[in-house]
């Protein structure tokens, strides 16, 4: 049964990029466009990882994590935040929300990959 | 009116027409950089979907060429044909050598009993000779019978009796030979066109299995030059993936200039509103210091800075 990681970001080709990039390891991906929409559509799904921007309309990265880390079924499901943002301040907002660890754009897609690897949950 | 009142007068107007431009122009400048914005994104969503179906093209085309070398996807497979048919050809090739072993064991007996022909014969001669030998006892005893007048006859007539069995047993015995040698000549002739059946099977046997192994040969050849072209496909094929992963590297680009152009956009919207409102502009540091605080990436703060506006290389990674 493949593992399913959500990416939220408001840029549709860097959800496209990062799409090809998991599916092309095997993951099923659901993608969602900002902090709000990501919550809508995490309701009644098994998503194992997330990957979230920063700088995001309606809700940012940061406000999602902290929302998400709210949800029972959420609580314990790593975070990747991917980001333009590589100021230190920034990073520890995303550490202290809950995320484990901060993608600086652009990113190499087989990092990528061994991130998600590395941090998935079982 | 004096010169000072004039030139103050002017520079009133030139104030006027600078906010008058800027009231008219900042809208549509703010609209044209949204409208780059918008065209480079669906640009990059439309080059990185190209991309992901030239990735899914190419996995597609590696797994169908793996597949026909090493029948990987349960395909028959070259190398799995060329196995099967080297099994097959073989097993040909021993049905053949072991047709070949019965016809010389049938013509080993063949020889063997061309000997007992000879033995028949020597054994007919044997007969003929004691034959001969009782017909020479007969002679002597009717004679001896004769001598003896009277008193002999009946051992004349026993004489003659053996006389007349030895020239039958004679005769059985020419006749046994006759047999024997047209037995013998006719397992001889046998012999003779098995023997060159024998060596015609034997060259066509040979000439089968030198065949099958120069088609077998050829098969094995094509399929390691398939495989070599398998090979070098994959290899090309995981060339290509790594360039496509750096295509997708820097098609990341949109993202960041999204949102550098959304910041200059949106700085653009605050001055139209600032001029619209008619209220008094800020401090030109504070709107600087405003306009930073909007920055999500490393170069528009090195641009800011006056610093190198080197883009971010990727990949920074940093695990909490």
């Amino acid at each position: 049964m493949p593992k399913t990681v959500m990416i939220v970001d408001d840029s549709a080709s860097l959800r496209q990029v990062v799409n090809i990039a998991l599916k092309g390891a095997g993951y099923d991906v659901l993608e969602a466009s900002d902090g709000q929409d990501a919550l809508a559509k995490l309701t009644g799904q098994k998503v194992h990882l997330v990957i979230s921007d920063v700088n995001m309309p309606n809700m940012d990265g940061i406000t999602f994590v902290k929302n998400l880390k709210q949800l029972p079924e959420y609580k314990f499901t790593p975070v990747i935040m991917l980001t333009t943002e590589s100021q230190e301040g920034k990073k520890a907002e995303g550490q202290a929300a809950g995320a484990k660890a901060w993608v600086v754009k652009p990113f190499q897609p087989a990092q990528m990959l061994a991130a998600v690897g590395k941090l998935i949950l079982p | 009116m004096n010169t000072q009142a004039l030139g103050s007068n002017t520079a009133l107007e030139a104030e006027s027409n600078i906010d008058a431009l800027c009231r008219n122009v900042l809208p549509l400048w703010a609209k044209q950089v949204d409208a780059v914005r918008g065209q480079t994104e669906e640009a990059a969503v439309a080059l990185t979907g190209r991309f992901a179906r030239l990735v899914e093209r190419l996995e597609a085309a590696v797994a169908a060429s793996t597949d026909t070398a090493n029948g990987t996807q349960g395909g028959g497979g070259m190398q799995r044909l060329l196995g099967d048919s080297e099994q097959e050809l073989q097993s040909v090739v021993a049905a053949l050598r072991s047709l070949l072993e019965t016809k010389e064991n049938m013509l080993a007996e063949v020889v063997r009993l061309s000997q007992f022909t000879k033995e028949l014969e020597q054994m007919a001669a044997e007969v003929a000779a004691l034959a001969a030998q009782t017909k020479m006892l007969a002679l002597n005893a009717a004679i001896e019978a004769a001598r003896v007048g009277e008193a002999g006859r009946g051992f004349a007539v026993v004489a003659d009796e053996v006389r007349s069995l030895s020239l039958r047993s004679g005769e059985t015995g020419n006749h046994i030979r006759e047999k024997a040698i047209a037995i013998g000549q006719a397992i001889g002739s046998v012999q003779k066109v098995s023997q060159d059946v024998a060596q015609r099977d034997q060259q066509a046997s040979a000439e089968a299995e030198r065949k099958i192994h120069r088609v077998l040969d050829d098969f094995r050849g094509t399929a390691e030059q398939l495989t070599r072209s398998t090979t070098l496909l994959q290899q090309e094929s995981m060339g290509i993936r790594d360039e496509i992963a750096d295509v997708l590297v820097n098609l990341q680009f949109q993202d960041r200039v999204s949102q550098i152009l959304a910041h200059v956009g949106a700085d653009m919207d605050k001055l139209h509103a600032h001029l619209a409102g008619d209220s008094a502009l800020p401090d030109p540091a504070a709107w600087l210091e405003a306009l930073a605080e909007t920055y999500t990436t490393a170069e528009q703060r090195n641009i800011h800075a006056g610093a190198d506006p080197a883009a971010q290389q990727a990949s920074d990674i940093t695990f909490f």
